[in-house]
């Protein structure tokens, strides 16, 4: 099983690459409360779709956990799983622990 | 012909457009697309002569501020096939924490595959537009192969890669993840009927 460290690591390498495509006055800065999507977030939507596919591929290549983060599950939730790193790393683990 | 989804509406592009577009074309974030017109006047002279094998738009948030714009072009309904072109976000500000570019493509979607019932969508992204390729990938392109040196951006040539997208791809892989991206966002801010962010 993966763990909530294991999860963190794989959405932080995916912000890092993500940084490595913007320019450096859109850098995104780092940690458990970074907003992903939504109306406090710096990323916009390129940068956020780059964000779920990397973090998508690192899951099934590091992990060997297939997920998916943007479907009807996700667009149901009462809060929504791309609100921060922090609730990211919680839905991963919740669709971790069904499988 | 005016489509309008829950954010924002996309409305044909006008004559009377050119500046708006012109500075939108001219900007940083353009790097990567042809840069066409130098002047307001060859603009609007381009948005005029706009062949009818072409759809062009604004995209615009719904209380009517113009943020960027999209195309489809080389429509052919022998073939069943277009190619969604132009997308542009102008005004990245104004569109801040709202899921503008996603409904935009969605809404040019259910055109191609709702209303002018095509078969399939293509195109072509810089190569180097790392962020536009995994976003057309995960709005269910699939990578068809690749145009070496077929572009000249910024004094170098640059590959292309060519996407493509069937109908049943479209419903099965893009819609569901595009309504996850709008509804998400949804669920964090809630859209009065009628009502719409313009500003977040």
């Amino acid at each position: 099983m993966i763990t909530s460290d294991e999860v963190e690591e794989v959405i932080f390498h995916a912000l890092e690459a993500l940084n490595a495509d913007l320019d450096p006055k859109d850098q995104i800065a780092i940690s458990l409360a970074t907003p992903l999507f939504g109306s406090d977030a710096a990323i916009d939507s390129l940068g956020f779709v780059s964000l779920i596919v990397d973090v998508e591929t690192a899951l099934i290549v590091d992990h060997e956990l297939t997920i998916s983060l943007a479907d009807d599950f996700a667009a149901s939730r009462t809060q929504s799983p791309y609100s921060t790193v922090e609730t990211l790393r919680d839905y991963i683990l919740t669709l971790a622990a069904g499988q | 012909m005016e489509l309008l989804g829950q954010y924002v509406a996309l409305r044909p592009l006008r004559v009377d457009d050119a500046a708006l577009t012109l500075g939108w074309r001219q900007s940083d974030r353009a790097t990567l697309l042809n840069r066409g017109a130098t002047s307001v006047a060859e603009q609007a002279a381009w948005i005029a002569s706009r062949p009818n094998t072409e759809l062009n738009f604004v995209i615009q948030l719904r209380s009517g501020q113009p943020v960027g714009m999209l195309s489809l072009v080389n429509i052919d309904q022998i073939n069943r096939r277009a190619e969604p072109a132009r997308f542009l976000i102008g005004d990245p500000d104004l569109v801040k924490g709202l899921p503008v570019a996603v409904e935009a493509m969605k809404l040019l979607y259910e055109l191609v595959f709702d209303q002018l019932e095509l078969h399939r969508v293509y195109g072509t992204v810089v190569a180097d537009n790392r962020l536009m390729v995994k976003w057309q990938k995960f709005l269910g392109m699939k990578e068809e192969g690749r145009l070496r040196e077929h572009y000249m951006i910024g004094g170098r040539y640059r590959d292309a890669i060519c996407v493509g997208m069937m109908e049943d791809e479209y419903r099965t892989v893009a819609l569901p993840r595009m309504k996850a991206l709008i509804g998400t966002t949804i669920g964090d801010n809630p859209v009065e009927p009628g009502g719409f962010h313009d500003h977040q």
